[in-house]
C-alpha cells in the first residue's frame, strides 16, 4: 500500500478532527443507563429550540440536565488536560511532562482530604473543592520556589516529583489518622468522574479552559522557539524565564480548575500531545489546537465507555485512562525498540 | 450397673468438656466494634483489655484502651498486654496482622461476617471461649427468635423497591452482592441494584432514575447525615423523591455485625411499611373517587 | 566614539559567580564589517558574545547598538537587530527544517500573527538559497553538522538582523562547507561578528580581528596588525611563521609542528 504524503495525511486528520468535534457530543449524549436513542436526542434539541417534540419528559430531562452537561464537562477536561500537557511538554522540552508534573493532582487530593478529615462527612462539596484548589495552588507555589530563580528545567522536574511524593504521603497520613469514610471520598479525587456535571458548575471550567486556550495559542510562536533551546530562544527575542513561569502557572490554573471539577484524571495530558504529533506530521503549529480538539473528543468517548461498560453502574474515568495509558506506552516502547 | 455407666459417662463428658473447652478466656482483645458489643452483651465486657478505634457501643466501651484501627494494629502492644484470646475480624483486620499474631503463637479466633445467621453462631462460640456457654446460647436463641419473628411478620408483605445510598460523593450504592442486602430482604425489600456480583458499585443519578426506586435508605455515618438532599429534590420523577420516602437510619445499626442489626432491620421494615401504607391509602382514595 | 559604529562595547566586565571572566573590554564594530574574534579556549570568546545577545549581563560597562543601550530595549527589539548562530544545536523536539527556519520570524511577529503567504515564500526561497530544498520537510535532527549550520544560516537570514553573531561557525564542518558558509555570509548585506578557532580562516575573511586572552582584549585591528608572530607565540604558546597568502593579500599563518 503506498504511503500517503504528509500533506494528504494532515488534511485527512484535520477533516476527521472536525467531523468528530461536531458529531461526537451529539452521538455521545445518546449513550447511558436510560434507553435513549439518537433520534430522541435530536428531537429533544429540536424541542428545546421551540419545535414540536414527542419525547417523553423524563428522557428530555435526562438528556438536557444530566447528559449534555456531562459530555461538555468531559470535553473540557479532555481538551484542557491535553492542552496543558502539550504546553508543559513544549516549555520544559520534555516529552514526559504532564499536567500533574507539579504535584497538582496530589496537592488537590491532599487539600480535599484535609477538609473532609477536619470538617467531617458533613463538609459541603464547595468547601472540599475549595480545599482541593488551595492544595493544588500550594503545590505549584512550592515547585516554583524550589526550582529557584532560574527556573531551570531539571530543577523544576525534580521539584515537581518531590512535591508530588510529599503530598501523597501527606494524604496517606491524614487518611490513616481519620475516619475511613474519608477514604471513600478520596477515590473521587484520585480516579475522577464526570457524574457531578450540571449546568451550574460548568461555568468556571468553560471560562478558564477557553481563556487558557486563547492565551496558549497567542504564545504558540514563542513557545515553539523555546523548543530550540533556551539560549536560542533568547536570541530570537523570547523572554524565556518569564514565559516559562507564566505558562507553568497558567497550565496549573487550568489543571487545578479541572481537578477541582472532575477529580484527577491521569495520562490524558501525557498521551494526547504525543498522538497528535504523530498524526499531524510536521505541523508543530497545530499541536496545541490539535491536542485540545483530539483530547476533548477522546475524553467524551472515554466517558461513554465509563458509563456503558457495566450494566447499571459506573467505572471511574481515571481507571480507563490509566489502562489506556499503559497500553500506549507499551506501544511506544515497542516502536522504539523495533525502530532501533 | 446403670449407676456405674452413668457415672462413667458423666466423667467422660466432664473430661471431654474440660479438654476441649480449655480454661475460659479472661484477658480478651477484641479487634472489631461488633465483637466488643457482643462481649458486653454476654456480660464479659470487663474482660476486654484492648480494642480498636470505633468500638463505641455500649458507652463503657469508650474507656477501653485502643491499639489500632482500620489501618493496622499495634502487635507489640498486644503482646505486652498478654491476652489469652484475640478475637480478630477477617474482613476488617489486615490479613498480615492476623497471620503474624497466629505465627507468634497467640490464641487467635477469626470472626467471620458473611451472613446474618452467623451472628447467632458467633454468640455461641464466644460463650464457649469465655466459659459463658449458657449466656451465649441464650443470647443466640434470643437473636434467632427475634430474627425469625421479624421475617415471619414481613414474609407476605408486598416487596418494596429501594435504593441504598451508601455514599454521596462519589455516589455509591449498596447492591445485591453485599451482606447488608439480606437485612433489607428480611423486610421484603428489593434492591434496585440487583446484580449479585456487585457489592458497592459507583453509580450515577441516571442509574438511579432509570431504576425508579420507591424508597431511599440512607445510612448516617457516626451521627452526621450525608444525604446531599438538594441534588435529589430536582428529580421528582423518582417515586421515592416525589413521595418523600427518604429514610435516614443510623449506619452502625445496618453495617455492624452485632445483635443491634435487628434494631436496624426493624427500622427498615418500619420505613417500608410506611411506603406500603401510602400506596394503600392512594389506592383507597382512587377507589373511593370512582 | 564615531557616530557610524553599529555596535559599541565600553568597559564591559563580567563574572561568573566569584570568578572574573571578562575585564574591561572596549571595542566598536562599524556597519558592514566582518569582525573575527580569536583567542585560546577559555579566553572568554563565547562569554563576550553572550553579553552581546543578552544572555550574560555585564557587571560593569555598557553596550550600545545603533546608539541605544541594549538593556533598555526589549528582548524582542534586540532580536530584530541581532541574530545568533550558535555552536550546539539543541535537540529540536521533532521540528522539520522548514519549521526551524520559520523560527526566524519570531522577533518580528505579534502574539496572534500567523505566517502570511509572503512569509511562506520567503522561507522557501531561503531554504533554496542554502541548497536544502529537498530536505525542507526532513526532521532537523537527522541532518549532518554542515546541513544544520546551513539551516541556521537560512533562519538567521529570515530574521534579517543588522548584526549577525556566529559562535565558532566552522567547527563541525568539512573544509568545503567551511569556505562555503563563510563565503555566503560575507556576501550578505550584514555586519558580522564571528569567533574562530582556525586563524587562517579568520585572516582570510575578516575585515578586523579582536584578540582576547584571559578575558582581556589584547588587540583589535586589521588582520595584519593583530595576527603577528609575537602575539600568536605569546598567546597560543606555539611557534608560527606569518607571511602573505600566495593567492590573496591577507596574512597566512604557518605552524611549526616539529621541534
Amino acid at each position: 500500500m503506498p504511503t500517503m504524503t504528509n500533506s494528504t495525511q494532515n488534511r485527512l486528520v484535520a477533516v476527521a478532527g472536525l467531523l468528530l468535534l461536531i458529531f461526537s457530543p451529539l452521538l455521545a449524549v445518546s449513550f447511558g443507563a436510560a434507553d435513549i436513542s439518537f433520534n430522541d436526542v435530536f428531537l429533544t434539541i429540536y424541542g428545546y429550540f421551540g419545535g414540536e417534540s414527542e419525547v417523553n419528559a423524563i428522557k428530555e430531562r435526562i438528556v438536557l440536565e444530566l447528559r449534555f452537561p456531562r459530555v461538555i464537562l468531559a470535553f473540557l477536561a479532555g481538551a484542557g488536560l491535553s492542552l496543558s500537557g502539550a504546553v508543559l511538554q513544549t516549555v520544559t522540552r520534555n516529552p514526559l511532562a504532564d499536567p500533574y508534573l507539579f504535584g497538582i493532582s496530589s496537592g488537590a487530593s491532599f487539600g480535599a482530604v484535609l477538609v473532609i478529615a477536619s470538617v467531617g462527612t458533613a463538609s459541603s462539596m464547595l468547601s472540599i473543592t475549595g480545599g482541593a484548589f488551595l492544595g493544588s495552588a500550594c503545590s505549584v507555589l512550592l515547585v516554583v520556589s524550589l526550582a529557584g530563580m532560574g527556573v531551570q528545567i531539571e530543577r523544576m522536574l525534580l521539584a515537581g516529583v518531590a512535591v508530588q511524593f510529599m503530598f501523597s504521603s501527606g494524604t496517606s497520613l491524614v487518611l490513616y489518622l481519620s475516619d475511613p469514610q474519608a477514604a471513600a471520598s478520596l477515590l473521587f479525587w484520585i480516579l475522577g468522574s464526570f457524574t457531578r456535571a450540571s449546568w451550574d458548575n460548568l461555568l468556571l471550567p468553560t471560562l478558564i479552559t477557553t481563556v487558557c486556550l486563547f492565551i496558549f495559542m497567542a504564545f504558540s510562536r514563542p513557545l515553539r522557539a523555546i523548543l530550540a533551546g533556551d539560549e536560542n530562544a533568547k536570541a530570537l527575542g523570547v523572554e524565556v524565564y518569564r514565559l516559562r513561569i507564566g505558562m507553568l502557572l497558567l497550565s496549573s490554573l487550568l489543571t487545578a480548575t479541572l481537578v477541582a471539577s472532575c477529580g484527577g484524571i491521569g495520562f490524558v495530558g501525557l498521551m494526547v500531545p504525543h498522538i497528535v504529533r504523530r498524526l499531524l506530521v510536521n505541523q508543530s503549529r497545530y499541536t496545541l489546537i490539535g491536542s485540545a480538539i483530539f483530547g476533548g473528543v477522546f475524553m467524551i468517548w472515554v466517558d461513554v465507555l465509563a458509563r456503558m461498560i457495566m450494566e447499571n453502574s459506573e467505572l471511574p474515568v481515571g481507571v480507563i485512562t490509566a489502562a489506556m495509558g499503559s497500553l500506549f506506552f507499551l506501544l511506544v516502547l515497542k516502536n522504539r525498540s523495533s525502530a532501533s | 450397673m446403670r449407676v456405674v455407666k452413668n457415672i462413667l459417662g458423666l466423667s467422660a463428658l466432664l473430661v471431654a468438656t474440660i479438654t476441649f473447652a480449655g480454661s475460659p478466656a479472661q484477658r480478651v482483645i477484641a479487634l472489631s466494634p461488633h465483637a466488643v458489643e457482643m462481649l458486653f452483651l454476654l456480660g464479659a465486657g470487663e474482660r476486654i483489655v484492648a480494642t480498636t478505634k470505633f468500638a463505641d457501643f455500649p458507652e463503657q466501651a469508650l474507656s477501653i484502651p485502643r491499639i489500632g484501627g482500620y489501618n493496622g494494629i499495634q502487635i507489640e502492644k498486644i503482646l505486652a498486654l498478654n491476652p489469652d484470646l484475640i478475637i480478630a475480624w477477617e474482613d476488617g483486620n489486615k490479613t498480615q496482622d492476623i497471620e503474624q499474631m497466629e505465627k507468634l503463637g497467640l490464641n487467635v479466633y477469626r470472626s467471620q461476617t458473611r451472613s446474618l445467621d452467623q451472628i447467632a453462631q458467633e454468640l455461641i462460640t464466644f460463650g464457649e471461649m469465655l466459659g459463658l456457654e449458657t449466656k451465649g446460647k441464650r443470647a443466640a436463641e434470643q437473636f434467632t427468635q427475634r430474627l425469625k419473628r421479624i421475617r415471619d411478620v414481613n414474609q407476605n408483605k408486598r416487596p418494596v423497591r429501594f435504593f441504598y445510598q451508601l455514599w454521596d460523593e462519589p455516589l455509591r450504592a449498596m447492591a445485591a452482592g453485599s451482606w447488608i442486602n439480606t437485612v433489607m430482604e428480611s423486610c421484603q425489600g428489593v434492591n434496585v441494584f440487583d446484580d449479585p456480583s456487585l457489592d458497592y458499585p459507583q453509580v450515577s443519578i441516571e442509574n438511579v432514575l432509570v431504576s425508579a426506586p420507591e424508597a431511599f435508605v440512607v445510612p448516617s455515618h457516626h451521627g452526621t447525615l450525608n444525604a446531599n438532599a438538594d441534588r435529589w429534590k430536582k428529580w421528582p420523577e423518582i417515586p421515592a423523591i416525589a413521595n418523600n420516602h427518604i429514610y435516614f437510619i443510623e449506619g452502625d445499626l445496618l453495617h455492624r455485625f452485632s445483635t443491634r442489626i435487628l434494631d436496624g432491620m426493624e427500622r427498615v421494615c418500619l420505613a417500608f411499611d410506611k411506603v406500603r401504607a401510602q400506596e394503600g391509602a392512594k389506592r383507597v382514595a382512587n377507589k373511593s373517587r370512582k | 566614539m564615531p557616530e557610524q559604529s553599529l555596535l559599541n562595547v565600553e568597559n564591559v566586565s563580567w563574572s561568573a559567580g566569584d570568578k572574573s571572566i571578562l575585564s574591561d573590554i572596549s571595542f566598536h564594530i562599524n556597519k558592514g564589517d566582518f569582525v573575527g574574534l580569536i583567542g585560546p579556549n577559555g579566553a572568554g570568546k563565547s562569554s563576550l558574545m553572550r553579553c552581546l545577545y543578552r544572555v550574560n549581563r555585564p557587571s560593569s560597562g555598557c553596550i550600545h547598538f545603533n546608539g541605544q543601550n541594549i538593556w533598555q530595549n526589549s528582548a524582542k527589539q534586540n532580536a530584530q537587530n541581532i541574530a545568533v548562530i550558535l555552536q550546539d544545536h539543541t535537540e529540536q523536539l521533532g521540528l522539520t527544517v522548514s519549521e526551524v527556519v520559520a523560527q526566524g520570524l519570531t522577533p518580528h511577529k505579534h502574539l496572534f500573527e500567523w505566517d502570511s503567504p509572503e512569509d511562506q515564500q520567503k522561507i522557501k526561497a531561503l531554504i533554496e538559497q542554502v541548497d536544502l530544498y529537498e530536505l525542507r520537510d526532513a526532521p532537523f535532527n537527522q541532518l549532518s553538522g554542515g546541513e544544520k549550520q546551513r539551516v541556521m544560516l537560512a533562519r538567521a537570514m529570515l530574521q534579517n538582523p543588522k548584526l549577525l553573531i556566529m559562535d565558532e561557525p566552522t567547527n563541525h564542518l568539512d573544509v568545503h562547507y567551511q569556505v562555503e558558509v563563510l563565503q555566503k555570509v560575507k556576501k550578505l548585506d550584514m555586519t558580522v561578528l564571528a569567533s574562530f578557532h582556525d586563524l587562517n580562516l579568520a585572516a582570510a575573511f575578516c575585515d578586523s580581528i579582536l584578540l582576547i586572552h584571559h578575558g582581556k582584549l589584547l588587540a583589535f585591528g586589521k588582520p595584519e596588525a593583530v595576527i603577528t608572530e609575537q602575539n600568536l607565540s605569546e598567546i597560543f604558546n606555539t611557534k608560527v611563521v606569518i607571511d602573505r597568502h600566495p593567492l590573496y593579500s591577507h596574512p597566512r599563518i604557518t605552524y611549526a609542528y616539529h621541534d
